[in-house]
């Protein structure tokens, strides 16, 4: 049906299809102008069909890009322009997962093909006398009766024996693909092992250089010591100046104290990411604290990953356990004394 | 009690709002909502395209404007509602570009996130386990068939599976997406249940 629905612009059939993928692998690589991006966005919102299409070319573009087969120019927009999104970066993960474990899974066993006894059969079943025979004696009816049945039973015989083979084939098939899962089951876990391995051995040279930052500023005689700063939720404030942390060297922690646009959730999620979009902290089961100044909720986070730049921490008000509502946006820069 | 902190603008939106925004978009409730979560999930797909670090924050930003307008706006408005929000989308996206453009790129790359390194990945392999054993048997099958061949085999490959289903390869292609996008979801979910506690 997809193939002739006449679309806004009156054009019809595959050659729209096909004009629109263009159209929207154009739009994901950010070769639009704005004028042409405004048009696709008004599409987006108004036609559920070239949404889900734009949905599948995401897919086709990522699979596309995972097998290679994007130009080499297309291949750098997809990496500079596709994957800025962190949804997408987590989308591109997701994909290579979903490729390796379609590559490890057995392709399945081919289709059997129709039985030949069921030709054999029906050829005798249409085998008849010739009707040049119709005056022949009893005897030799007898005589080609005998052969039928003769010949029946050694086809039964034949068909016994292809059974059983198939059988023993299938068995022998059954065995190495057992034999192959345990394998790959194998080499699954002792990658999974080596893994565990190389991401402990990461963490504990994160944690050495934690500590020995801990440990200068334990020299500097202010180990521990806290950072307290109210953080103004908004996209449009003006400047940065409100928003800009002073975090003096050897500081342990840093609080921040965020005012939400929305409050009234049974607690909070807060996210802090680059302005790369590298989530680099998040917290849940935050709660939100009553002042005189307002309803403020506290994310206390390690001075040790603020790195000198600017930052995005998203509140997200939860209530229940899917429901998740945005409390407010804050743009924050770190400057270290 | 609602208590919002003085100089910050109240963006909670009453029921009595929302409903109107609803209306809005249709006079029939379960229409209205079917396009409500269809304009929210384009509004959130508009922000990912842009590459924006916080789509679902935009979007619901954006929702929020039109909102606090639909009082002044629908008794004259003509048209497709979905086209006014988009037009805000516009205005809240490029805000959101004149903020990113103010700010600076951090110098060096901050030390590695605390919460995701290499067992998230290991996690994240054994989530897909899970969540493709959690498919129909049917489903399962259609995933790992459509995705299975390369490049010239995998059309071809399709284009089977297709007649064997009796349908077209779009309708395939996209039935294909919807158990890869609900698979996505699946994970997602498993590897929050999974995830980090509170801090």
């Amino acid at each position: 049906m997809a193939e002739f629905i006449i679309n806004t612009r009156g054009k019809v059939g595959a050659g729209q299809d096909i004009e629109d993928e263009h159209l929207i692998r154009q739009y994901l690589l950010g070769e639009l102008s704005e004028e042409g991006q405004a048009k696709v966005q008004d599409r987006l919102l108004c036609d559920r069909e070239f949404f889900d299409r734009l949905v599948a070319e995401e897919n086709e573009l990522m699979d596309d890009y995972l097998r290679g087969a994007l130009t080499e120019e297309r291949e750098e927009r997809f990496k500079s322009y596709f994957l800025a999104a962190p949804e997408r970066r987590q989308k591109l993960r997701f994909a290579k997962a979903l490729k390796k474990r379609i590559s490890e899974e057995a392709p399945s066993s081919p289709g059997i093909e129709e039985s030949p006894r069921r030709k054999h059969l029906s050829w005798l079943k249409g085998m008849s006398l010739p009707r040049f025979a119709a005056w022949a004696v009893a005897a030799l009816i007898f005589v080609v009766g005998a052969w039928v049945a003769i010949e029946n039973a050694r086809l039964r015989r034949q068909i016994d024996s292809a059974r059983a083979a198939q059988a023993e084939w299938l068995e022998r098939a059954r065995q190495s693909e057992r034999r192959l899962s345990d394998e790959k089951q194998s080499n699954r876990e002792l990658a999974q092992e080596i893994e565990r391995g190389r991401s402990r051995s990461s963490k504990l040279e994160r944690e050495v250089a934690i500590l020995k930052q801990a440990r200068k500023a334990g020299r500097a005689g202010i180990m521990g010591s806290v950072v307290s700063f109210a953080l103004m939720p908004g996209l449009s404030r003006e400047g940065d100046q409100s928003n800009q942390l002073e975090i003096p060297e050897g500081t342990g922690r840093v609080r921040l104290e965020l005012y939400p646009e929305k409050v009234g959730h049974e607690n909070y999620r807060a996210e802090l990411r680059t302005r790369e979009g590298n989530r680099i902290w998040s917290g849940n089961g935050l709660k939100l604290r009553k002042t005189v100044l307002g309803d403020k909720v506290i994310a206390d986070l390690p001075a040790a990953i603020l790195a000198k730049g600017d930052y995005i921490l998203m509140l997200r008000g939860v209530t229940g356990e899917k429901n998740q509502g945005r409390a407010g946006t804050y743009y924050f820069r770190v400057v270290k004394e | 009690m609602k208590f919002a902190a003085p100089g910050i603008k109240d963006r909670s939106v009453s029921r009595e709002a929302f409903d109107q925004m609803l209306a809005w978009l249709d006079s029939d409730r379960d229409r209205a909502g079917q396009k409500y979560e269809e304009i929210r999930c384009g509004l959130i797909k508009i922000f990912v395209c842009q590459g924006c670090i916080d789509p679902e924050g935009l979007a619901d930003e954006t929702i929020d404007r039109v909102i606090h307008k639909v009082p002044e706006i629908a008794p004259n408005y003509v048209g497709n509602p979905a086209l006014y929000f988009s037009g805000v989308a516009r205005y809240v996206l490029l805000e959101y570009k004149n903020r990113m453009a103010q700010m600076r790129p951090l110098p060096h790359a901050p030390p590695k996130q605390i919460e995701e390194d290499d067992e998230d990945i290991e996690r994240e392999y054994e989530c897909l386990d899970h969540c493709i054993e959690r498919l129909t048997p049917a489903n399962r099958e259609l995933i790992l068939e459509y995705y299975r061949e390369k490049k010239r085999a995998m059309i071809e490959n399709r284009k089977r599976l297709a007649d064997r289903m009796g349908v077209t390869p779009n309708a395939l292609r996209v039935r294909a997406d919807r158990i890869r996008n609900n698979l996505q979801k699946c994970v997602a979910n498993c590897l929050k249940q999974k995830g980090t506690k509170a801090q």
